[in-house]
């Protein structure tokens, strides 16, 4: 996990309301976290957007991409160890921090998220878990990373609040959409449904409750 | 108000280009730690920055300023009874909520480390609900002190300075630390004014930004910044909203506005209002949901500042065109014996 919004404690503390204890897991190597500290220093100085280097060493989050590397083939061994589950998924909270590693360049961010989709471990292929915020995308220089961010996806989950502001009972609504025809295949196997799915949640301490709109 | 400011939270509050209200919530935000004798760094555009800490309102005298630990209770009914109430108290109450859950974490750290045997140093009355006169100064000897730091955010190298200044900060306040228990205020102001800005890329100042959180939230420390969002752009104010755990906004309202006179009873004791757009949510996955989003802020005989839930004015029934359906609704059956009856 790449956690580079909050301090790990943050995690494990909500984490513990749900029934998963995120330290046990830490300590026996089935979790790796990765804390935001590490990384900004990274961050080069004085560059700006649309400088023509591209290459792999002159990207900051090269570093960024080896630590995960190292610790998804980390956690192979252990998970060959325990023999366990040997899927293994990179999660990273708020990928829109890694712009700011990147210092503004987006292709960097595009082509480190290749990487991490790349990255297999025992021939079988990580999935990436990122969240990003749609809002800081909206201008010029940075349109299309909205657009290129939905297209390398296979399911986009999109969390929104109500249009008619802030309510106690309902906290806002997530629109589902399945991209991947693979993805979609796998669904019409089970059950039938539409591409897109709408719900309404709400957030509790120890769950979220998901419901149809209007269904509360 | 969410429980108030969580140790190693930032407060975000966007400016109005045309209105200082801002300032006047970064004076009470330090006033109230210099009454603590908290440690303070405050960084500024301004050319002296030490100056502006002459203009911190003073602490008010008399019997006014209680202790709120000895009386909990009335003051319990009293905030009850009381429909203002004051921007101090609210400071007070997330205060003394941080602290208590600094504690408890405290506590816990000990506990779960086992260092046992170790008392800890008795706790420092402290008078959480101090209360502030805008027209006193503040007293010379809480400003002079040793743990009061300036930066002036000025000049080629004011990043690399700013952050290392705040990183020591921070480490004088870290949680791992068994000291004196006291939490560090850092207060920027305008930190993405033009002066501030010539020779910096909008991403260094986010990748400070960040830097900032990640070290605050290892310290005993809360940061309260304020910037122009106009200044910016779009995106980066998204950003930087993104990067608050408290984001207030304040606004200046126009001296003949005519609907808002109309709408509000007090509208001409108002100098501005204070939106809420976020709480914090640190350590939870639950929401916060402020009880109001927008408060009046009035200034009480140029004295005190009061921050108000806004009140709106009953709308007059018969100018209203719903009025006849309700009249409708509710009027009294044909044959009921007394006007009262439905």
């Amino acid at each position: 996990m790449l956690g580079l919004a909050e301090p790990f404690s943050h995690y494990a503390r909500i984490a513990r309301k749900q029934g998963c204890n995120l330290q046990t897991m830490r300590d026996s190597g089935r979790l790796v976290f990765l804390e935001q500290s590490q990384f900004l220093s990274l961050q080069r100085n004085g560059k700006d957007e649309g400088s023509s280097a591209t290459s792999f060493s002159d990207n900051p989050l090269a570093a960024v991409y080896l630590k995960v590397r190292e610790a998804a083939r980390g956690n192979m061994e252990v998970n060959s160890a325990t023999e366990g589950a040997v899927h293994t998924c990179v999660m990273i909270d708020d990928a829109s921090v890694l712009d700011i590693i990147a210092g503004g360049n987006h292709n960097f961010v595009l082509d480190f998220l290749h990487y991490c989709r790349a990255l297999s471990v025992r021939k079988q292929r990580c999935s990436v878990v990122l969240l990003t915020h749609q809002d800081v995308y909206e201008e010029p220089p940075a349109f299309s990373m909205n657009l290129a961010l939905e297209y390398v996806s296979d399911t986009v989950v999109t969390v929104e609040p109500l249009s008619t502001g802030l309510a106690v009972d309902v906290h806002g609504q997530v629109t589902i959409l399945h991209r991947t025809v693979q993805m979609e295949y796998q669904r019409l196997k089970s059950k039938p449904r539409s591409r897109i799915q709408k719900y309404q949640f709400r957030i509790l301490e120890s769950t979220v409750q998901f419901f149809r709109p209007g269904q509360l | 108000m969410g429980g108030g400011i969580p140790v190693g939270g930032i407060v975000m509050v966007m400016e109005d280009l045309e209105a200082p209200h801002h300032m006047m919530l970064l004076r009470y935000f330090m006033a109230q730690g210099l009454a603590h004798a908290q440690p303070l760094l405050f960084a500024s555009p301004l050319f002296s920055p030490r100056c502006f800490l002459g203009t911190l309102p003073g602490l008010a005298t008399g019997n006014e300023s209680k202790d709120p630990r000895n009386s909990t209770e009335t003051n319990q009914k009293g905030d009850k009874l009381r429909i203002a109430w004051q921007y101090r108290r609210f400071l007070a109450e997330q205060q003394e909520l941080a602290d208590r859950r600094q504690k408890q974490q405290e506590l816990t750290e000990l506990r779960s480390r086992s260092a046992l045997e170790q008392k800890r140093p008795s706790l420092q009355v402290q008078h959480y609900s101090s209360r502030f006169d805008l027209r006193r100064p503040m007293e010379r000897a809480l400003i002079n002190t040793e743990t009061v730091e300036c930066i002036c955010l000025q000049g080629s190298d004011m990043l690399s300075q700013l952050q290392e200044k705040c990183a020591t900060f921070c480490n004088q306040l870290s949680r791992f630390d068994s000291g004196p228990q006291q939490v560090g205020r850092i207060a920027l102001q305008s930190l993405c004014s033009p002066q501030c800005m010539l020779l910096l890329s909008e991403w260094e100042m986010m990748a400070f930004l960040h830097q900032l959180k990640s070290t605050l939230r290892m310290a005993r420390a809360v940061a309260f910044i304020s910037f122009p969002p106009a200044l910016l752009r779009p995106s980066f104010t998204a950003r930087w909203q993104h990067l608050a755990d408290i984001l207030l906004s304040v606004e200046a309202v126009e001296d003949d506005d005519k609907t808002l006179d109309a709408m509000l009873t007090d509208y001409r004791d108002i100098i501005g209002f204070l939106r809420v757009h976020k709480l914090a949510s640190i350590n939870t996955q639950v929401p916060a949901v402020p009880k109001a989003g927008s408060y009046a802020m009035k200034v009480l005989k140029k004295k005190k500042l009061i921050l108000e839930q806004l009140q709106q004015a009953p709308i007059d029934a018969a100018g209203d065109q719903s009025g006849g359906a309700a009249g409708l609704l509710c009027a009294k059956p044909a044959n009921a014996p007394s006007r009262l009856d439905f």
